[in-house]
């Protein structure tokens, strides 16, 4: 995730913070907002994609925290509780959108033959194609690349693997069972791994795969 | 264990969720099949690209504007 310009407050600082939270204090909420917004509004951008609508979010759920927080228990850090909400509002705009009808995820998961084979199997990756993610080339293909998963797809890759939600999170906010975000996330990285496929794919079986789809 | 399963354990294995005799057997099917040996590595390469797309580099890190920050703090006088 991306670090915050400002540090996150210690435990102590936190109990602090959250009492001034509770009383209502003007000082505790600007510290709140402060501390915390900076990652926040990069977090809703890797969602929504867009600076205005990731403003939007933010200002949304800063809002739903300041009416919430009478009944923030302390059992999570209040980062990862803000986290949770900025998420939830920033899925909650991905929805309001209109979207084009979502593609089917099949063209691009391996496909096998009767006997368990792959019928094209993996070919070779340049080499280093993990040390070029070091390029800030190579990571807006990458970006390209999820964005073109479908949106059921994408959003489970986003919470699971760039923001680092657990299994349990993400199925709750989803309103879906663990062993569904589990399959999703499955197919959203061997999707992927299709794509990227066409970029780093080197051999005439790597290369004809990705082309194909 | 052939390759359909093989792949299909693939996120279980790396999340250490893969029993002992399942992980035994994925283990000695990677051991003797190259393109499955390839496809975990670009799994894994996968994975990291995805963490790695969205890290900013430190001077895009920008402080939220303060006007944004003066709305937000001003929508609690609404709440």
């Amino acid at each position: 995730m991306a670090s915050a310009p400002v540090p996150p407050p210690h435990d102590d600082d936190e109990q602090a913070l959250l009492a001034g939270l509770r009383a209502g204090s003007d000082t505790a909420f600007e510290t709140l907002v402060r501390t915390t917004s900076s990652r926040l509004l990069a977090v809703a951008r890797r969602i929504v994609g867009s600076d205005e609508d990731a403003r939007d979010v933010l200002q949304e759920a800063y809002a739903s925290a300041f009416r919430s927080i009478g009944r923030f228990e302390g059992n999570a850090k209040l980062s990862t509780w803000l986290h949770r909400i900025v998420v939830n509002m920033a899925l909650m705009r991905l929805r309001s959108r209109k979207r084009k009808p979502e593609e089917s995820i099949e063209p691009l998961l391996p496909a096998f033959k009767d006997d368990g084979h792959m019928l094209q199997s993996a070919g070779h990756w340049e080499e280093g194609a993990d040390v070029a993610l070091e390029r800030a080339e190579v990571r807006d293909y990458v970006r390209a690349q999820i964005d073109r998963l479908p949106e059921t797809y994408r959003t489970v890759l986003m919470l699971r693997d760039i923001e680092e939600m657990s299994t349990n999170d993400v199925a709750a906010l989803l309103d879906t069972t663990e062993n569904a975000v589990k399959i999703r996330l499955h197919r959203a990285r061997q999707a992927l791994r299709a794509l990227l496929n066409e970029r780093f794919g080197t051999t005439a079986a790597g290369a004809a795969q990705g082309a194909s789809r | 264990m052939n390759c359909q399963a093989c792949v299909e354990f693939i996120l279980r294995y790396l999340d250490g969720e893969l029993p002992d005799d399942e992980r035994a057997a994925f283990e000695v099917h990677l051991a003797k099949c190259p393109p499955c040996g390839r496809y975990l590595e670009q799994y894994r390469v996968t994975v990291t690209a995805c963490k790695k797309a969205f890290v900013a580099p430190p001077e895009a890190c920008d402080d939220v504007p303060e006007a944004l920050i003066q709305a937000i703090l001003a929508s609690r006088r609404d709440v």
